[in-house]
């Protein structure tokens, strides 16, 4: 680790790292090393993107196994993980990320939660898939979208700011 | 061979690390996978706190991963939602809950749901 990562607790992956095994723990380095280099090209970091790569590296390093759910669900997947990291890098910091959590086939989930009344849920894959559901009180919503290029989908902006909308 | 739960029955959930947020269950507790689309509970009935902790730690953890507790469901509420509580006693208590939307975002609102609809959670 280099003076120029501040935002990441290179401790906070030392022991996964290290007591993990095989292709795993490979992949599980090298998704490290590409989220790094890609923080590295961004020419502005706020508190709450570091708060948001945090809690994604923090959910990486909970499922980083097979069968973390004990009951056989898959590890994350490297490319939802870096597609997810590509999201929440292109959203305003007015739209601060509420937790990041990762479902049994891989997908990693970013949520914008005021109570449990208003919540937005993102599931991102690895092709850039994005399905999305939201609570708003006595109203559901949901749907898909696909996440290329630079631009976040206007479903999912439109999505999160209703969870902050009074 | 599947027998059918009674809607006023309650079941267990049991909930890993990454399920959960401090004592916050995640929505991902109630996802199932996409290859099988099946999601397995406990059948709870008649069963005390510890007996179903015991439960968890003989059926549902791993020698490498040990369950953190669980989240107690009504079968009413898994209803509520178009899904069915199918119990197949292997082992015993076990059961599945079934008839998941093929939508992938379909499935993540109904897990949303059944996190709101969780009556009791016991960690530790």
């Amino acid at each position: 680790m280099t003076a120029d990562t501040p935002w990441i607790n290179v401790d906070l992956f030392a022991g996964d790292s290290s007591t993990a095994v095989g292709v795993e723990a490979r992949c599980f380095a090298t998704t490290e090393r590409e989220i790094i280099s890609e923080w590295l090209a961004a020419p502005i970091t706020g508190a709450p993107l570091r708060d948001g790569l945090r809690a994604i590296m923090e959910a990486a390093s909970e499922t980083q196994r097979t069968n973390w759910d004990g009951n056989g669900a898959a590890p994350f997947k490297q490319r939802a993980l870096l597609n997810a990291v590509r999201l929440l890098k292109r959203l305003p910091v007015t739209m601060p990320v509420d937790d990041v959590y990762v479902d049994a086939d891989g997908a990693v989930l970013l949520e914008w939660q005021t109570s449990t009344k208003r919540s937005f849920t993102v599931a991102v894959n690895e092709h850039g898939e994005l399905h999305f559901a939201g609570v708003f009180g006595l109203s559901r919503l949901r749907g898909r979208d696909i996440f290329v290029g630079d631009r976040v989908p206007e479903s999912i902006r439109l999505g999160i700011r209703r969870v902050f909308d009074a | 061979m599947f027998s059918v739960v009674a809607a006023e029955s309650a079941v267990a959930r049991f909930l890993f690390s990454g399920h959960l947020k401090g004592s916050r269950v995640r929505p991902n507790a109630f996802i199932p996978p996409e290859h099988d689309l099946r999601l397995s509970v406990c059948v709870t009935d008649d069963l005390t706190t510890q007996d179903i902790h015991a439960w968890g730690k003989l059926y549902a953890s791993s020698p490498d991963r040990e369950a953190k507790g669980f989240a107690l469901l009504h079968v009413f509420d898994f209803h509520a939602e178009d899904l069915s509580v199918e119990r197949d006693d292997d082992p015993p208590r076990h059961a599945e809950v079934a008839g998941w939307p093929a939508d992938k975002e379909a499935r993540l609102d109904v897990a949303k749901q059944l996190v709101r609809a969780i009556a009791e959670i016991q960690l530790g």
